[in-house]
């Protein structure tokens, strides 16, 4: 198996990686491993402070909100935890520090990072009636490493009322996407066989050249793309051209003038894969951990059975 | 036309007939005569008289030597007040009534005069005689837009600023500003009245009655005055007599000429014209005649004569005094009342009586067709004010007569007359508030107020918009039940539940007004102002009928219709008038009462609309308003006999799919959609085309304008048009995206469910103490939309989620109707609810001062029974309550609370004169339920008893067995919960939220709902809501165009992966986004199981329902199967074994039931003592129970006992 991340990717979260010399079951593989083994920081427990207190300035404030507390926690287990693995972070129950301790006494710095936030609502002389209290609000008193992403602290969390406070402690944890969703650190994983177009009947191709579209970068469609030999091998062009034949296709009426002017050759054994990540981990990484957590599986394979059969 | 239904929809609220109605009903500061004053005022108790004063209600005392009267009027009715325990009066609201358990009622205060022998004394002013329960929303609402600002009277409807004020005040008194009101809170819970649908009252219908071989012509008229309905039937029997009955007065038929003849038309003469029409019923009249002059039976002649026979019949035996007594009262309260109640009004009877007998001859012998029951021409609606009206007439008049009653005890023990001293308050309110909060109405119907459905924003809405019919749900009525032509855009097609109630229960359609009654003395006026005539011969031209009653005749009828229907357009004759011309028969027929279901129409002057781009631009920036149009004749409001008469075009134009050839752009061919279309020439007088501007969108995403035409729907021919065609359907159908693709009982399906489905249902749920309430924790706004969810304003109270749906089997889990679930997206919050629940416990008070305490129980010194472990109360604060946020499971305390000892009680001690033990009794969470604590309510009920409501909310996350439904009655359970790396994906990496099987769809014939499917993908990629309105939503071609557009294959269908293998699957698959509803059928409340469990007392057989832990049922059924199968011991098991099997001892000798002493070792027999030959028998417990029951009625059944073989 060879894998080479497709030119032009990664764009932010998202990557396009060309794996060859492989069949669909590997790469499927692949991809469960990165939906389901890849370890990733989550949210998992929160403590809320209940109960009626006075702030500072003497006002009474209320742990009440517009959400109840389990949906808070639920919000906050969705936002994605920068994952910093080279901090020595490990799985809860793989804990030394915690594993001959009792269920609630459990975590440590080992195995959790800490995050708190403390918010009240607008003070009763303001002239705002709401305040949203965001994801960027939640500091954590962990390494600085775990704060939470730029582009994710534009992400609501609720919103308070005069005389409404929060105030939560909330633990993340190391777990794996097989357990729950929101340890889950990739989106939209997909492959496809790797193909290449081909220009067979130029003339009769211009039924789709005239639509005036372009690929996705800005390249117009047009016989230029296909260059001398009559073919395009850029990754994301294809996929580009594969969409954009829709317009011809079948159903659209265009479909017989075009006559199959330009066809998809499938590529043996090579597969475009595509996947976004969530923003806790970056898509290259995310890969590579995917890849370790399958040979990890099946070395311990190769143990047992040696072990086994010794 | 979306503007006008907008700015309809701007100034009413959806349940607008129910608030209008109401505030119809009670006095208002302006208008003079409320429907309640005039009850007040038509109050007469103790008299026969008729008072033409303005002194109001009559009531006059039996007292000797004097004459004293009470003269009443001048209802009023206060604002909502609270009446605290300690007399402290409050302004209520309907947040506290909902959160205290108290009733939203007004104080009703009425002016008193007593009249000492003619002589006035000074008039007690605003004494207040009662409550009455206050719609909430109405006018007398203090949450009214008149009311919630002090002084101030806002106008949210003209006024964004008022708008927001307004709101933002209902959100500071606890309410969401969304509701729509049009309920009543009677004890803390919200009622509604559910609208009825009757047979129009004083209207003549003919039918046909078939009985057996036999058929007879009948008329029949219910005459309705002031609440009292008098049916009437005059029946041509089958020898050609015709013959009347007043069925309140008794079954025996009087012929109509003996009637007429009572009524003081002796004359045959007279009597043959009052009845005479065509040539060929002569003879039936003469006939008629000579019957009763001749023939033996009867032989009158005079007016004195008839009199005598009727006295005969009706009174038999009695004294004369009363014979004749009840003769007139027969034939001036019985006999059509609604022509008048006095001997002067005799006449009038007999005349309309005539017209009676006319119809029914015309139809029998001319062979005109008998009247069409089922005609929305012949139903009125009777609405919340109305049927409030009855119950307050009923009750005031109770009131009356109890304060008559007392005034006498009052006098009869010479003390002064004061009606403050007298009059019982609670008289009125106790009667109200009976039949509001039980729904058992004045006149023996039942269910006429119910629980208001808060299971979302829309069943609230729907609940508030049902008319049912009165027809007895246990016979047939096929025809009732039928969808009748007249129901257009009236009542909703669809929504109708399945079942018993179908086609009886219905739901009005979006866009109706109920009439009003407008008096029809100012329509007589018009009319002869119109030149309409009373003449001797009534066949001289069209007969003129206001309300069902002949007023004259005109020569000219079409001219005299088209006048009116300009006066009316123009506002000189009230909108809600209607007017219809019956050519044919020379007929016309003027309406002016209450109940008729209205809709508007464009109307057609010439074959073009009034309406112009003008109209719509100025309603959309607020210049004008839906009334205007009203005003400037644009539009009018019709009803079902009217528009017999109309000839309406269903809609301006048919909008092509795709640009039509010879456009200004040359698009020719590509697909274009409703909401890009501009109309040009709208209103242009005479046009035969409609010129379209679109924007066209290409291929490569660029848009561009072109202009075409297409012909126009409507013609010089054409009197109206409609709005838009999707007003027929009602506030649930309109919510489905493409109904007209599906089969029809699939949307009404869908309409049942969209009712069930959780969602928003107010935003003020934190705070409502609801017994049940679901809310979903991420509605979407549906992608695929339809117009009416703004007017419905469903897009801000939604009810659903957008999912990502493929159509696909997979490992078999979606077999029959079941779901498959992606286990990642409920991970995600994907059809997350929370339900909570209201527990309520009162601090009751007990006669002889003793209470209930809600305290920690165990935490005083005195001794307590049945207490449980201390930790059992751990969480419970001092003061009996929960701390909030405490997590507790089914019979966990949720209140603790201690109650006095039951009188008589036997004490544990066996001291008689110990002090008793007061016993626990907290109260527990119910069996099966979990929860935190959510809010904790401390209130005061009125008798001063501590209130406690304590709300538990627990977090329900899907799991197998929960119920989900699309908006196409395609509902199903999960099935299986898929892990998200195991199902199936496209290329691009898209997992389905939830897989269907392929067989649900082609038998059911869900067009819309594989539609529904590309909409919401197509909408999905573009980022744009697809509008699927119903006759006029985005195309198919559209929509498949749109999906060619974002590299997608038109058929919708993509390659998916096998996500456990990776293997392609060899067929694409349908995948796409729709709207689906999670309903609110959950498995966490409905599992149940039992092994050994509690027993009832009685019988000791195993309880049932959930509930209380039952056992499930073995039945007769079941039973059966066992038997064929010859498994006895199965049987024995089942039924004996594991219910209530025990063993008896017998007394052989006596055959009694005996029973074993334990103290001295021995077996006792009741006859034969210590001694006697005593065997246990094994029997039911029930069997036991029967031979006691026997033995109480004197019965001592004897068991005979032989060896068992």
């Amino acid at each position: 198996m060879k894998t080479e991340i497709v030119e032009g990717w990664p764009q932010g979260h998202e990557i396009r990686i060309l794996i060859s010399n492989t069949d669909s079951s590997q790469v499927n593989a692949i991809r469960r491993a990165l939906i389901a083994d890849v370890p990733k920081l989550a949210i998992t427990r929160v403590d809320f402070s209940q109960g009626v207190t006075q702030d500072n300035k003497g006002e009474v404030v209320e742990s009440v909100n517009a959400l109840p507390d389990e949906v808070i926690a639920h919000r906050l287990a969705m936002i994605p935890i920068p994952t910093n693995l080279d901090e020595g972070l490990v799985f809860p129950d793989a804990c030394e520090n915690c594993r001959d301790v009792v269920e609630k006494d459990k975590g440590c710095p080992m195995c959790q990072v800490l995050y708190t936030l403390s918010a009240r609502g607008p003070s009763s002389d303001s002239e705002e009636e709401l305040k949203t209290v965001f994801a960027g609000d939640i500091k954590t008193i962990s390494d600085p490493v775990f704060d939470i992403r730029e582009e994710h602290k534009q992400i609501p969390l609720t919103v308070l009322s005069k005389g409404q406070f929060l105030e939560f402690y909330a633990f993340a944890v190391l777990g794996r996407g097989r357990d729950h969703a929101k340890w889950s650190p990739v989106a939209a994983v997909g492959f496809r066989p790797q193909q290449i177009a081909v220009l067979n009947k130029p003339k009769k191709a211009k039924v789709l050249f005239d639509l005036g579209l372009t690929t996705t970068d800005g390249t117009p469609i047009d016989a230029e793309l296909f260059g001398k030999d009559k073919k395009v091998t850029n990754i994301n062009h294809v996929m580009d051209l594969e969409k954009a034949l829709h317009q011809v296709g079948a159903g659209t009426g265009r479909d017989g003038d075009f006559d199959q002017a330009i066809t998809m050759d499938t590529v043996d054994g090579a597969y475009v894969f595509t996947y976004e990540t969530d923003g806790s981990l970056d898509p290259v990484t995310a890969f590579n951990m995917a890849l370790d957590e399958l040979s990890t599986r099946f070395d311990n394979l190769n143990e047992d059975l040696a072990s086994a059969l010794a | 036309m979306q503007e006008i239904i907008q700015s309809f929809f701007k100034e009413r609220s959806l349940v607008n007939h129910q608030l209008a109605s109401y505030n119809d009903c009670i006095p208002a500061s302006e208008s003079a005569l409320s429907r309640m004053e005039q009850i007040i005022r038509n109050i007469r108790v103790g008299t026969d008289e008729d008072f033409d004063d303005d002194e109001g209600g009559y009531i006059k005392l039996d007292v000797a030597e004097q004459d004293i009267v009470i003269r009443l009027k001048n209802v009023k009715l206060g604002q909502p007040t609270v009446k605290e325990a300690n007399g402290a009066l409050n302004p209520s609201t309907p947040m506290e009534c909902r959160l205290r358990k108290l009733t939203y009622m007004s104080p009703v205060t009425i002016d008193f005069t007593i009249k000492r022998n003619g002589v006035p004394s000074p008039t007690e002013t605003n004494v207040a005689v009662g409550n009455m329960p206050i719609m909430v929303r109405s006018e007398r609402c203090n949450l009214h837009a008149k009311h919630i600002a002090g002084d101030r009277v806002l106008s949210p409807t003209t006024s964004d600023e008022d708008k927001s004020t307004w709101h933002k005040m209902l959100r500071k008194k606890g309410e969401d500003p969304l509701d729509p009101g049009g309920y009543f809170i009677i004890n803390g819970t919200e009622r509604v009245l559910i609208s009825m649908e009757d047979l129009a009252p004083n209207r003549v219908t003919v039918e046909i009655n078939k009985r057996y071989a036999k058929q007879t012509e009948v008329a029949k008229i219910f005459s309705q005055k002031d609440g009292m309905r008098k049916p009437l039937t005059v029946e041509k029997r089958r020898d050609g007599m015709l013959m009347v009955k007043i069925s309140t007065a008794g079954t025996t038929a009087i012929p109509v000429v003996m009637l007429m003849r009572a009524l003081g038309v002796e004359n045959d003469q007279q009597i043959f014209q009052a009845i005479a029409g065509n040539t060929d019923s002569f003879k039936f009249i003469v006939a008629n005649i000579n019957e009763v002059n001749d023939n033996e039976e009867y032989k009158v002649v005079t007016t004195e004569e008839s009199h005598q026979w009727l006295e005969k019949k009706f009174a038999a035996g009695q004294q004369k005094e009363y014979r004749e007594a009840r003769v007139s009262q027969m034939l001036d309260r019985e006999l059509l009342p609604h022509l008048g109640d006095s001997a002067e009004d005799r006449e009038k009877k007999a005349i309309y009586l005539g017209r009676i007998v006319r119809q029914v001859l015309e139809m029998a012998i001319e062979g005109r067709d008998p009247n069409d029951k089922d005609h929305y021409a012949n139903k009125r609606v009777r609405l919340a004010g109305d049927l409030i009206e009855d119950l307050f007439r009923v009750s005031a008049g109770q009131l009356a007569r109890d304060l008559k009653y007392q005034l006498e005890r009052h006098h009869n023990r010479k003390r002064e007359l004061k009606i403050t001293s007298c009059l019982r308050p609670d008289v009125l309110t106790s009667k109200i508030m009976h039949a509001l909060a039980t729904g058992n109405w004045v006149g023996g119907r039942s269910g006429v107020s119910q629980l208001l459905d808060r299971t979302t924003y829309l069943a609230a809405l729907s609940h508030m918009r049902r008319v049912t019919s009165p027809l007895v749900r246990s016979q047939p009525h096929f025809e009732a039940r039928d969808l009748h032509p007249t129901q257009w855009g009236r009542l909703c097609p669809n929504e109708t539940p399945e079942g018993q109630n179908c086609g009886l229960v219905k739901n009005a359609a979006q866009m109706i007004d109920i009439s009003e009654n407008i008096d029809e003395v100012e329509i007589r006026e018009r009319l002869d102002e119109l030149d309409v005539y009373q003449p001797d011969d009534w066949t001289d031209g069209d007969r003129i009928h206001v309300n069902g009653d002949i007023y004259g005749i005109h020569k000219r009828g079409v001219k005299l219709v088209e006048h009116f229907k300009s006066a009316r357009r123009r506002g000189v004759i009230p909108s809600e008038v209607s007017i219809r011309h019956d050519a044919e028969n020379k007929d016309i027929f003027i309406n002016t009462d209450k109940g008729r279901i209205l809709r508007p129409l464009l109307i057609l002057y010439g074959g073009a609309p009034r309406l112009t781009q003008d109209h719509l631009v100025r309603l959309n920036n607020g210049e004008m308003n839906f009334r205007s149009l009203i005003i400037e004749g644009v539009v009018e409001w019709v009803d079902a006999e009217e528009e017999e008469d109309l000839y309406i075009a269903p809609r301006p134009f048919i909008l092509p799919e795709m640009v039509p050839e010879g456009d200004s752009a040359g698009l020719a061919g590509r697909v274009i959609k409703h909401e890009d279309i501009e109309w040009m020439n709208l209103g242009q007088p005479q046009a035969e085309i409609a010129h379209l501007r679109a924007n066209v969108c290409l291929p490569n995403g660029q848009w561009k304008t072109t202009e075409f035409d297409v012909p126009l729907e409507y013609t010089s021919e054409h009197t109206h048009c409609e709005i838009d065609p999707q007003l027929v359907l009602g506030v649930c159908a309109s919510l489905i995206p493409y109904p007209e693709h599906n089969s029809t009982p699939r949307v009404t399906g869908g309409t049942a469910m969209v009712k069930q489905s959780l969602g928003l249902p107010s935003a003020n749920y934190r705070m409502r103490p609801d017994t049940r309430a679901h809310i979903l924790h991420y509605p979407q706004r549906s992608i695929t939309k339809t117009r009416a969810m703004a007017t419905t304003n469903f897009d801000d109270r939604p009810g659903g989620q957008n999912f990502i749906v493929a159509i696909m089997s997979l490992h078999g889990y979606n077999m029959q109707d079941a779901v498959i679930m992606n286990k990642g997206s409920i991970d995600r919050a994907l059809g997350r609810s929370t339900f909570n629940r209201t527990y309520n416990a009162e601090r009751r008070r007990f006669p002889g001062g003793q209470v209930e305490e809600i305290e920690k129980p165990g935490s005083s010194k005195q001794e307590i029974k049945g207490l449980k472990t201390p930790e059992a109360y751990m969480h419970l604060e001092a003061d009996g309550l929960p701390i909030p946020e405490t997590s507790l499971e089914g019979g966990n305390v949720l209140v603790g609370k201690t109650s006095p000892p039951r009188f008589l009680e036997e004490t544990s001690g066996g001291a008689f004169l110990m002090a008793q033990e007061r016993r626990e009794s907290s109260m527990l969470v119910r069996h099966g339920e979990k929860g935190w604590v959510d809010n904790v309510y401390v209130t005061e009920s009125l008798d001063s008893g501590r209130l406690v409501r304590v709300m538990v909310r627990s977090h329900k996350v899907p799991e197998v067995g929960d119920k989900f439904a699309s908006r196409h009655g395609q509902k199903g359970v999960i099935g299986r919960l898929v892990n998200q790396e195991d199902m199936p994906f496209t290329q691009d990496g898209v997992v389905p939220d939830l897989i269907i099987n392929p067989h649900a769809i082609p038998s059911r014939m869900t067009v819309a709902h594989v539609l529904e499917m590309i909409g919401g993908k197509v909408g999905a990629m573009e980022g744009r809501r697809i509008d699927g309105t119903a006759f006029r939503g985005e195309k198919e071609s559209s929509l498949r165009d749109g999906l060619v557009r974002n590299g997608m294959d038109h058929t919708g269908r993509e390659m998916m992966i096998n996500g456990e293998t990776g293997e392609a699957y060899p067929a694409d698959i349908f995948i796409g986004c729709i709207f689906y509803q999670r309903l609110h059928h959950l498995v966490s409340s409905k599992i149940h199981a039992r092994s050994r469990g509690r027993v009832q007392v009685l019988t000791r057989q195993p309880t049932e329902g959930r509930a209380r832990q039952g056992g499930l049922r073995f039945g007769e059924m079941e039973r059966d199967c066992l038997i064929a199968h010859g498994a006895s011991m199965v049987i024995k098991d089942r039924l004996l074994d594991e219910s209530d099997g025990i063993d008896m001892y017998v007394c052989a000798q006596s055959g009694h039931i005996a029973w074993y002493d334990p103290k001295r070792g021995t077996y006792v027999s009741p006859i034969h003592g210590d001694g006697a030959e005593v065997y246990k028998v094994q029997t039911s417990y029930a069997f036991k129970l029967l031979l006691d029951e026997m033995k109480s009625l004197g019965v001592a059944m004897r068991l005979e006992l032989e060896d068992r073989k």
